[in-house]
Order: C-alpha cells, then structure tokens, then sequence
C-alpha cells in the first residue's frame, strides 16, 4: 500500500478506484500475508462492513466525504465496535461482545471508514513484543523471526504488510510508538486527554492514549484529525475551550537532545549510530540541535513500573467472571473470582496485578505509589522547563531494533527496560511521534522519536514531515 | 527490602488470583527482581515527604479533582439490557445469577 490516503482519497473520488475494489485488495492482501504475520485476531462482520461501505458511497454521492471516507481501517482488539468480538488479547474476554462503539468508532464512522478487522496485542495492551497475547505472537513483516513490538503489534504490522493503510492502537508507555519502530510505520501517541478513551478496554488510566499508524506523518494526521476532540464520556478529556489550535512558535526549529540519557550502556550500536545521524540530517536541514538535560529521566521508567501496575490491579479487578467474560464455578463466588481470573489472565497479567496490589498495599504505598506520583510531578515540570529551551526532544523510540521472538519473554524486567525512551512520555501525558528513521544493516526498521508539549501535535506534524523527507 | 513467598501468597489472595506451586518460585523471582529496579525511585532528590504526598490537593502542583457529568438519562430505559445480559455468564428472569453469597 504505497499510495496516501490523500491519493486513495482522489481516486476514489474521481472513481478510477471503487471503494470495493480497495476493500477487495485489502482483504486479498490479508488472506495472503497475515497467516504467516498473524496481525489480526478477526474481521469484523460482513454487515458491519458492508453498511460502511454503503455509507461511504453516499458520502462521495452527495458530497460529504472526508478524506477517510470509503478507506479500510483495523483496531487494536482493546476498542469496542458494537456487535462486534473485542478480546484484549486475553482469554478471559474470548466470547465478549461488544455492547456500544468507543467514541473513536463512532468518529471513524461516521467519517465513512471502513472498519476491516481486529488487531492483535499484548494481553490488556501489557507488554512489549505481542508475546503475552493468548492467541499468539504478531511476527514482524521484515523478518518473522523476529516481534512485531507491542502491545499494539497487530496494528502496526498490518499496515507494514501492506494489508490496510491505516490502523488505531493504545499507548501506555510506547505500546503505539515501539511497533511502529520496529515495524518500519509512523505511530502517534497522541496527548493525554486529546482522544476520547470512551469504549476502550482501560489499562494505566493516567496513562493510556489512543493513536494512528499510517505509512506517512500526512497519513497519521488525517486520521488524528477525525479521532481527537472533547468527549463527555472520558472525565479526561480536554474541553474545546482549552484547545487553542495554531500557537505562537510552531514555525520555530529548535530540537532537544538529552544526550546523556540516550547515549547510555544496553543501548544498541545500530540504533545510536542511525539516531546520530537522523540529528545530522535535521541540522543539515537547518533545525538547531540543543542538549537538553533532566535530572530525573533515569527514574521514569521506575516510575511507569510503580504506576501503572498500580491502575493495572484496579482496572483489571472488574474482570470478575460475574457480569462479563470466562466464568468457572466454584463453591462460592469468591471462590469462582480465584478460578475465572487465574484460567483468564495469563502471565504478565498476573504480574502486574500483584505488583499493582503490593505497591498500592498499606504498608508499602508510601515507599511505592505515592514517591511515584511525587517524581512524576518532577518529570512534568522539568519537561516544561527543557520546553522552555526547545520546540521539541528528539529520542530514539526504541534502545534496539526488533529483538527475536523468545529472547526477552522470560526476563520481564529486561522486557521493560525496551520502554526506557517511551514511557517518559506518558508519565508526563505530552504527545510524540515514532517515524522511520532507516534500517539496520540487517534491514530491521528503527524509529526517530519526537516529542512537543501538551497539545502541540501540530508541531510533530511538521517537524515530522521535514524528517521524513531528509530519510 | 525482602519480598517473601508469604509476600506472594498473600498478594495472590487479595489480587483473587491463584499462583501454581510450579509457577511460584518464577514469580517470586520476578517479582524481587521488578519491586528491587522501581525501589530505586526512592533515591530520588527533591521529591516532597511522604505527608506532602498524602495532601496533592488543589494547593499542590499537581492538580486532581473529580469529573462528574450530570446525573441525566440518555437511553430509554432497558433499550442496553439485552445485548449486556447476552455476555453474563448465568442468567435467571432478566438478573446476573450468581453463588448465593449468605448462607
């Protein structure tokens, strides 16, 4: 799928393309590939498909479509479509149906996109590699030896294979941002507050995002445009009022690098050198580099690891085989909640649930969760500060390129430390973006990594851009 | 610190979730291994005591309070029933059936 949606859209327009037609080569296109990939958990219901198709036709016959009007769209399994199976990536959710559309459905809708299928993801969108999915790995189109990065690694490598041009996922801590990289795509992570989160499975509530994969940053943005807004139904969401569109300064080129933070030991070779060189190119192409520097960078991830375990044991406790999902009888129904949610959860589930629970404990909430909330009041004002100085920060998104599948599952904490450069961003809640930076030579995708203030998408949208031109 | 198997088996009784003799020592190992990395938070210079943690209220620089919408009806009445009694496990005249809870 090398066309834009810009170029999708014109065609389907002018009708040299058919909405069939390309819903046609996206299906071709999946059966072909994803049984070796394995992106997706399921299509969704021919109904579904075909009254959005039949609604897409009468955006283009009286002249209302939109950009995404008539082009197919997958979903990360955490996002509910009315009628329609939505797993999570877990077994306890294996017969669930969805009984509303998220407000991202609902936009996307009624924005005459046609919702192909669901993507496979880590379990409750918990890990890096797609490995904790209970119905098996997402492999990486570039070499399926290797992960396709996660949580939302459905999404990102279905559109790397060419099977839809654009795809939503969630982002905790680089669930959106690390597959992109890994998988050679562009992923957004949008601002804390930006999209609606109504109808999506929740994780790290303080944290969780939803964002757009494409195959370029003019891709992601038409899709950011019709998902984000105010939402009644998500208590986070930014009201219109405070959604000051163009700001003062987005016109000015100053990129941050903390340098002693991404230059540091277990980084790989290949990604240095490749980061290096994308700053080069920036500065060639007249952005000023600046090193910025944070005194308390190095505890982010500590603190994502404190946090959203902590969110994690209490979103997951409505898991209760009671109301919703697998239930196994037991003499009493305490008794059933220890069957259904110990056959349910798999592994890292379990994890986080229990170190969710330790660190929210009595005895230990002070030393755990409230320190954590106290250095991530330290790391939102001292991105403010280093925002002073610079336009946006420039990281890897990833400190390797897509690690072979097995290498890392039985090591967690080596797992989490994939997420050094991601998770900074979601503890301070500001938007980034992940967007092709090269290949190894080996040919494994890596991924440039920016990052703006609250609210300034805008920014990441033009800088992007001016990157992606330079690669 | 020392993260323990009574830690363990205590955390799984409050988490409602059942460790497997054969898994546990996996997890136990694990579980240090998490708990000792994010401890180091507690390394942290400048970060307030713990009875300015307790009161992040409107006066602290982090700013928490609560969303509430109006207490309106959006939907007719019964309009969501059927399709959300279609996912609960037992059922019985229009009610989630569950194990009697007093007995």
């Amino acid at each position: 799928m090398n066309k834009t949606l810009k170029q999708l859209h014109e065609e389907l327009k002018s009708g040299s393309l058919t909405i069939e037609a390309l819903v046609e080569s996206c299906r071709k296109t999946i059966s072909e590939k994803d049984g070796d990939i394995h992106a997706l958990l399921g299509i969704y219901s021919e109904e579904l498909i075909n009254s959005q198709i039949s609604r897409a036709k009468e955006m283009f016959a009286n002249g209302k479509a939109t950009t995404l009007t008539g082009i197919p769209i997958v979903l990360k399994d955490n996002i509910l479509v009315k009628g329609e199976h939505a797993t999570g990536g877990s077994k306890i959710l294996e017969n669930y149906i969805a009984t509303y559309d998220a407000t991202v459905v609902k936009k996307l809708k009624e924005a005459g996109t046609i919702l192909i299928g669901r993507a496979n993801m880590d379990e409750f969108a918990m890990g890096t590699s797609t490995e904790n999915s209970a119905y098996g790995v997402t492999k990486n189109p570039n070499d399926i030896t290797r992960v396709a990065g996660g949580s939302s690694g459905g999404s990102a490598a279905v559109v790397a294979y060419g099977g839809v041009p654009m795809a939503l996922g969630s982002d905790t801590g680089g669930s959106i941002r690390g597959p992109a990289a890994f998988c050679g795509v562009v992923g957004l992570k949008t601002t804390y507050g930006n999209v609606s989160r109504s109808g999506v499975m929740s994780m790290g509530s303080s944290l969780d995002q939803i964002g757009p994969f494409g195959n370029s940053v003019s891709d992601v943005e038409e899709v950011y445009n019709i998902i984000s807004g105010y939402d009644v139904k998500d208590s986070t969401s930014i009201p219109e009022e405070l959604r000051d569109k163009k700001q003062e300064g987005s016109n000015k080129k100053v990129i941050g690098v903390p340098w002693n933070f991404v230059d540091r030991k277990g980084i790989d070779a290949d990604v240095l050198v490749n980061f290096k060189a994308g700053i080069e190119k920036m500065k060639s192409a007249g952005y000023t580099i600046k090193d910025v520097s944070f005194k308390h960078l190095e505890k982010a991830l500590a603190v994502y690891y404190i946090i959203a375990p902590a969110e994690v044991s209490s979103n997951q406790a409505r898991y209760d085989g009671i109301r919703y999902g697998l239930s196994l009888p037991g003499d009493t129904s305490i008794q059933s909640y220890f069957e259904s949610r110990t056959a349910g959860f798999g592994a890292e589930v379990r994890r986080r649930i229990l170190i969710g629970t330790y660190v929210l404990s009595s005895g230990y909430y002070d030393a755990y969760y409230n320190k954590a909330n106290l250095v991530r009041g330290l790391l939102q004002k001292e991105f403010e500060e280093v925002f002073k100085d610079a336009d946006v920060i420039a990281m890897p998104t990833t400190p390797s390129p897509a690690f072979k599948i097995g290498e890392k599952i039985n090591d967690p904490l080596l797992m989490y430390l994939e997420d050094i450069f991601t998770v900074p961003v979601n503890i301070v809640g500001v938007p980034a973006i992940s967007i092709p930076s090269g290949k190894t030579e080996s040919g494994l995708p890596l991924g440039m990594q920016f990052i703006a203030p609250n609210m300034r998408e805008d920014m990441l949208f033009t800088i992007g851009k001016d990157f992606e031109k330079l690669i | 610190m020392s993260f323990t198997e009574q830690d363990l088996d205590n955390l799984s009784n409050l988490a409602r979730i059942t460790i497997a003799p054969d898994e546990k020592q996996k997890m136990l190992a694990d579980m240090q291994a998490i708990l000792g990395y994010v401890s180091e938070i507690n390394n942290t210079e400048g970060a307030r005591s713990k009875e300015q943690g307790a009161r992040m209220d409107a006066k602290d620089e982090i700013l928490l309070f609560n969303v509430v919408r109006e207490d309106v009806v959006t939907n007719e009445t019964g309009s969501n029933t059927d399709a959300i009694l279609a996912n609960a496990p037992k059922v019985k005249n229009g009610f989630v059936e569950v194990e009697q809870v007093l007995k």
